[in-house]
């Protein structure tokens, strides 16, 4: 590239030289004899300027912008040559050739020089130059101050001429100089950027091998790493087969067991999800948590409508109106009741909680259909109802015939005659007895017994019943004590008629099943907040497995059967009744052939009567 | 002599009460059902009347709402009879002015001849 370049260079310079050589001897000749300076115009176009040019563009071309030479004087001078011929030719051939040539030269040197050889202010002065002289030349004002264009060229080219001679060389040696210089700088350059090449080839080497290095300790710890994740992941793994086998083993061991409780769960869902009742839990929250199809069929209500509501929500159906007051209550007892859910459909209700460790984790709610138990109890209560009804005033009719024929209000008896009617009212008697705890069993059922409460002395009531029965309290032989409190008893709410119904059926009771020459004793008590009433006898006593049945309907003791043939088994079921129905308790103790004793007590405040 | 009328259908209450009530120095008369006991009630006017509320023809209450019609009539103290002692009938009848009550079922003779007396003496 420099070759080629000192190549251009140097041939455009000499070319340059040569060319003023001739046109100085042309314009000579010429002028001396007068020919055409066409010939010096032609030389001009085909030698000067195209080597001139090509030496410019080769500059451009390789002179990269910053390598630009400095001006100095040897340049300047060659520009001043070129400007001065510029002149020569405006002035000698045709003033509009110069101008273009100059407007050309200007373009063209502005844009070389400027950018890629001369500051621009240089080419502006040398653009500015070329035009003036050009503008002067073809003004010929020169001629005014110079004897003929001849002269003046003759003289100009001289100077041109002997300036050639003289720098010429000088310009060529100075351009050859620059080039040397170029050339050195270049080297210098060249060296240095081999240099500078070579540094960063080392550097780059020396990178490469640091790199390598730490590659190759980063490919060092990375292995390192790895073969720790593969340890680690090798515990992991052994860790996993450990648990594995662990499970494994727990579950080969519990296999059986967990078949045998999901056995067990499928079977007690099945259970429950086949249950003639209906069954309901709620979880500790009062939520719904299960519900079994019959309790859906009693409800006629889906369970997915249900689930895990709570309870309260739940008003649609009417069970759980009266299940939320209760289950407010916190109460850890079983809790019994009648729901009459539908026209035909009687449910009792039985509401346990589930404890789990004395903590409440829900509550059972079983669903028990009694229609047909609660339908068939209506008929026999009505049945024994009506029956009873049908009897009693038939049988007092019949008393009270009785009771007048042996009072001889219809005539005088035989004796024999009196005899068989005496038996015929005792038996009619018995019978209006049994009617009479019928009725009053049927009325305790259909709820028609009705208390009326009065303030009246337990004393004084229970001695008008032993009253009643001294009579026969003598003919059995009875040793008899009433054990009257020291002080008066306060007086209580009760209805009298139904008081004394209870201790009747007490006292009969020990009168009816005590051995000969026995005792009863009855005693009086005031205690805390009650009134105990407490009747003591020596006779045959309740069998132990029968006692739990003792105030049950139509119970009657074997003992007792054996011992006497008559008596309904109503008797204790009333009193009872009775008895509750004063908001008072009834209990006793008994021992098969030594005797019982009965106990009640009432509140002392009010009697609690449904 | 206080005059008595018995309304009832029964035939051996009828004798019972005929029986001990003129024992005891009533003049008794007798009714068998509800009309009749009515038009006896008009024939006689009696002291006292002894009704049942449950009759053939004309029951008891019947029979009431037809003496409450008159004022003179209604001046008659009526001791009713009923079955029970919690009908509906015995609490209309004692609405409607029966001074006492028998309950059958209950039938006591001597308690009823003191209930006559209570009302109108011997």
């Amino acid at each position: 590239m420099e070759d080629l370049l000192v190549q251009n260079i140097r041939f455009a310079n000499r070319a340059r030289f040569f060319l003023f050589f001739l046109f100085l001897i042309f314009s000579l000749f010429s002028k001396l004899i007068g020919i055409s300076l066409s010939w010096s115009l032609i030389e001009i176009f085909i030698l000067f300027l195209p080597a001139n040019f090509i030496s410019e563009i080769s500059a451009i071309k390789i002179w990269p912008k910053e390598k630009a030479p400095q001006i100095n004087s040897s340049y300047f001078a060659h520009q001043l040559i070129e400007i001065l011929l510029l002149f020569e030719i405006g002035y000698l051939i045709h003033p509009l050739l110069f101008f273009l040539l100059a407007i050309f030269y200007i373009i063209f040197s502005y844009f070389t020089f400027s950018q890629r050889v001369y500051p621009r202010i240089i080419s502006l002065i040398l653009i500015i130059g070329y035009f003036s002289f050009g503008l002067l030349a073809h003004f010929q004002i020169l001629n005014y101050y110079f004897p003929s264009p001849f002269f003046l060229s003759f003289s100009l080219t001289s100077v041109i001429l002997i300036c050639s001679v003289f720098f010429g060389e000088k310009i060529s040696e100075s351009s050859e100089n620059i080039l040397e210089i170029l050339k050195g700088k270049t080297e210098e350059l060249r060296e240095k950027e081999s240099q500078q090449f070579r540094r960063e080839d080392e550097f780059r080497r020396s990178r490469t091998a640091w790199e390598r290095e730490m590659e190759k300790r980063l490919k060092e710890i990375l292995s390192l790493k790895e073969n720790l994740d593969q340890e680690k992941q090798k515990e992991k793994e052994l860790e996993e087969k450990i648990a594995e086998m662990k499970k494994f083993q727990e579950s080969t061991i519990n296999q059986e067991v967990r078949k045998k409780i999901k056995e067990m769960k499928d079977r007690n869902l099945t259970i429950i999800e086949s249950f003639s009742d209906g069954i309901l839990v709620l979880d500790e929250e009062n939520k719904l948590f299960l519900i079994n199809p019959q309790a859906e069929l009693f409800f006629d209500i889906k369970a997915e409508e249900l689930m895990d509501k709570p309870i309260s929500e739940l008003t649609k159906i009417p069970v759980f109106e009266s299940l939320t007051n209760f289950l407010e209550q916190k109460t850890e007892k079983i809790f019994r009741k009648e729901l009459p859910l539908k026209k035909n459909l009687i449910l009792q209700v039985t509401i346990s909680p589930l404890m789990k460790e004395k903590e409440k984790m829900g509550t059972l709610i079983v669903l028990h259909d009694i229609t047909r138990e609660k339908t068939v109890e209506r008929i026999k209560t009505e049945f024994v109802s009506l029956s009873a009804h049908q009897l009693r005033t038939p049988l007092s009719a019949i008393k009270w015939t009785l009771r007048m024929i042996l009072d001889g209000d219809l005539g005088e008896l035989n004796k024999e005659q009196r005899d068989f009617l005496e038996k015929t009212y005792k038996s009619n008697e018995r019978m209006i007895s049994l009617i009479n705890d019928l009725l009053n069993v049927t009325r305790i059922e259909e709820g028609r017994y009705i208390y009326q409460l009065l303030s009246y002395d337990l004393v004084e009531i229970t001695q008008s019943v032993i009253d009643s029965y001294k009579g026969e309290i003598e003919r059995k032989d009875i040793k008899f004590e009433f054990k009257k409190p020291e002080k008066k008893l306060p007086k209580i709410l009760v209805d009298e008629e139904k008081i004394k119904i209870a201790i009747e059926n007490l006292l009969d009771n020990a009168v009816r099943y005590i051995f000969p020459g026995g005792k009863i004793t009855i005693s009086l008590e005031l205690l805390e907040n009650e009134i105990q009433f407490k009747i003591e006898d020596t006779g045959i006593g309740i069998p132990r497995d029968e006692q739990p049945r003792v105030f049950t309907k139509f119970f009657r003791g074997v003992n007792a059967i054996r011992m006497e043939t008559e008596g309904s088994g109503l008797g204790l079921f009333v009193t009872k009744n009775i008895i509750e129905a004063h908001g008072g308790r009834i209990w006793f103790k008994s021992e098969e052939g030594k005797g019982s004793t009965f106990y009640f007590a009432l509140p002392l405040k009010k009697g609690k009567i449904e | 002599m206080s005059k008595i009328l018995i309304v009832e259908d029964e035939g051996i209450i009828i004798d019972l009460l005929q029986k001990k009530l003129e024992k005891e120095g009533y003049d008794v008369e007798v009714a068998r059902d509800g009309e009749e006991g009515l038009k006896k009630i008009k024939e006689i006017w009696p002291d006292l009347i002894l009704l049942d509320l449950e009759m053939p023809k004309m029951s008891g209450l019947g029979v009431m709402e037809e003496i409450n019609k008159n004022p003179a009539l209604k001046r008659i103290p009526i001791i009713v009879m009923s079955e029970a002692g919690d009908s509906f009938e015995l609490k209309r009848a004692r609405e409607l002015g029966a001074k006492d009550w028998i309950i059958k079922i209950e039938f006591d003779l001597p308690q009823i001849i003191n209930k006559v007396v209570q009302q109108i003496g011997r």
